[in-house]
C-alpha cells in the first residue's frame, strides 16, 4: 500500500501542471497497474543508446522535485518526503523479489509508469535459469546461482527485453 | 527614447528593458555578456552554463504560472487554514486567518497568489471550484481495462491536490484486490520501455 501511496503522490507531485491533461490510471487485472501523467523527464537524466549491441534505456532518478513549492506544501500534509525515492524505492522493491521490473513509456508530454503482476523472478525466469542451468553453473565454477545472483541476472535479462 | 545633449552635440538615449532571466543571455557573435556599472563584461563560460540549468528549472516550475480570471476571492479559507493548522505541527508557527485578506502576505509568500492573481499551486491547494479553474490538471480518470463494460469501474476524481491523492489510492486499492486474485499472474507484451538505473 506504501508503494502504491508514494506512486500516486509522486506522479501527481511530478506532474508538468502546464499541460492541461488528467492524470490516468488505468487498472489490467492480473497483469499490471499504469500512472500516466502529463510531463517529461529531464534530458539530462535519460541515458540512451538504442542501437548499441544490447540496447539502453536508463532514467536516473531526480534529487530534486520537479515543482518545488507543490513539494513544500505536500511535505507539510506528509504527503511527499523529499528524499526523491520514488524511483529507487521501486527498484529496491523488484530487486528484493517483492513486485516484477517497474518501468516507463515516454510519450509527446506524456510518460506513464507500469507495475506488473508478479515477481521479478517468477516462473518463466525460473524456467529460463533451468534452461541454462549448465551453462550458469560453468560460469559459477560449478555453483548453483544465489537468490540474489537470480534476482540481479533477472532484473539485467528484463531490462535488456524491455529495452529491445 | 530621447535626445540629451552632450559636449555641444546632441545624444539618442534608448532606454532598453532587462531581459527577462528565464530568456538570459543574448549572443552576440557567440559570446554574451553581463553588464555591469557602465561596462559591458563578458559572461564566463561557468555563468552561461549556470544560466542555462536556471532556465531549465525556471521552465519546470509551471505550478506558479497565474490562473487566468482566478483572485483571492477564489480561494477557500477553510482549505488555507488546514494548511496552516498543518504547518504548525508539532511547534506552531503562524496563526489561523480569519479572512483571505488578512492572509494576503502568507498568500505571497507561499507562492499561492503572486501579483494579486492566484497561481496554478495556489488553486491546487486551497482553490474553490477545482474543475472551472483548472481544468484537467485537477483531473485523475481511472478505468478497469476489461472487456466487460460493467466491471470497468471507470471514475472521474476532480478536486484540490490533496484530495486527488487519497480519491487516488483509494481508487487503486480498491480495484487491484479484484485485479490480483481473480486472474493469473501474466506479462504483458511490451513495446519500448525505460527502466529505472539501479542506483541512488
Amino acid at each position: 500500500m506504501e508503494l502504491l501511496r508514494e506512486t500516486v503522490n509522486n506522479a501527481l507531485a511530478h506532474r508538468d501542471y502546464s499541460v492541461n491533461k488528467q492524470v490516468i490510471l488505468p487498472i489490467k487485472p492480473g497483469v499490471h497497474i499504469a500512472i500516466s501523467n502529463p510531463g517529461a523527464f529531464r534530458r539530462t537524466l535519460i541515458i540512451e543508446d538504442g542501437d548499441a549491441e544490447i540496447p539502453i534505456r536508463r532514467i536516473l532518478p531526480e534529487a530534486k522535485p520537479r515543482n518545488l513549492k507543490l513539494a513544500d506544501v505536500l511535505r507539510v500534509f506528509r504527503k511527499w518526503e523529499g528524499r526523491g525515492i520514488g524511483m529507487a524505492t521501486l527498484v529496491d522493491l523488484c530487486l528484493e523479489n517483492r513486485i516484477d521490473l517497474p518501468y516507463y513509456r515516454i510519450y509527446t508530454e506524456e510518460v506513464c509508469l507500469y507495475l506488473n503482476a508478479g515477481k521479478l523472478v517468477g516462473e518463466r525466469m525460473e524456467r529460463l535459469f533451468t534452461s541454462f542451468d549448465a551453462y550458469i553453473s560453468e560460469r559459477l565454477d560449478g555453483a548453483n546461482p544465489t537468490e540474489e545472483q537470480k534476482r540481479v541476472l533477472a532484473y539485467l535479462i528484463k531490462s535488456e527485453w524491455a529495452d529491445e | 527614447m530621447e535626445l540629451r545633449p552632450l559636449l555641444g552635440n546632441r545624444v539618442a538615449v534608448v532606454y532598453v528593458d532587462e531581459l527577462a532571466a528565464d530568456r538570459k543571455f543574448v549572443f552576440l557573435n557567440g559570446t554574451a555578456y553581463r553588464r555591469l556599472l557602465t561596462g559591458d563584461h563578458r559572461a564566463t563560460e561557468r555563468e552561461v552554463e549556470a544560466q542555462e540549468e536556471f532556465k531549465e528549472e525556471a521552465a519546470h516550475t509551471k505550478e506558479l504560472q497565474p490562473v487566468p480570471g482566478v483572485g483571492e476571492a477564489d480561494l477557500d479559507l477553510t482549505k488555507l487554514n488546514e494548511f496552516i493548522f498543518h504547518l504548525n505541527q508539532p511547534k506552531p508557527i503562524k496563526t489561523l486567518k480569519p479572512d483571505i485578506e488578512s492572509a494576503r502576505a502568507f498568500l505571497e509568500r507561499r507562492c499561492f497568489v503572486k501579483d494579486g492573481a492566484v497561481t496554478v499551486l495556489g488553486a491546487l491547494v486551497c482553490g474553490q471550484h477545482p474543475r472551472d479553474r483548472l481544468g484537467f490538471r485537477a483531473h485523475v480518470h481511472g478505468y478497469v481495462d476489461v472487456p466487460n463494460e460493467i466491471t470497468r469501474d471507470k471514475q472521474d476524481f476532480v478536486d484540490n491536490v490533496l484530495q486527488l491523492m487519497e480519491s487516488s489510492l483509494g481508487y487503486l486499492l480498491r480495484n487491484i484486490q479484484v485485479g490480483t486474485s481473480a486472474h493469473r499472474v501474466a506479462l504483458p507484451s511490451l513495446n519500448t520501455r525505460w527502466n529505472f538505473c539501479a542506483r541512488r
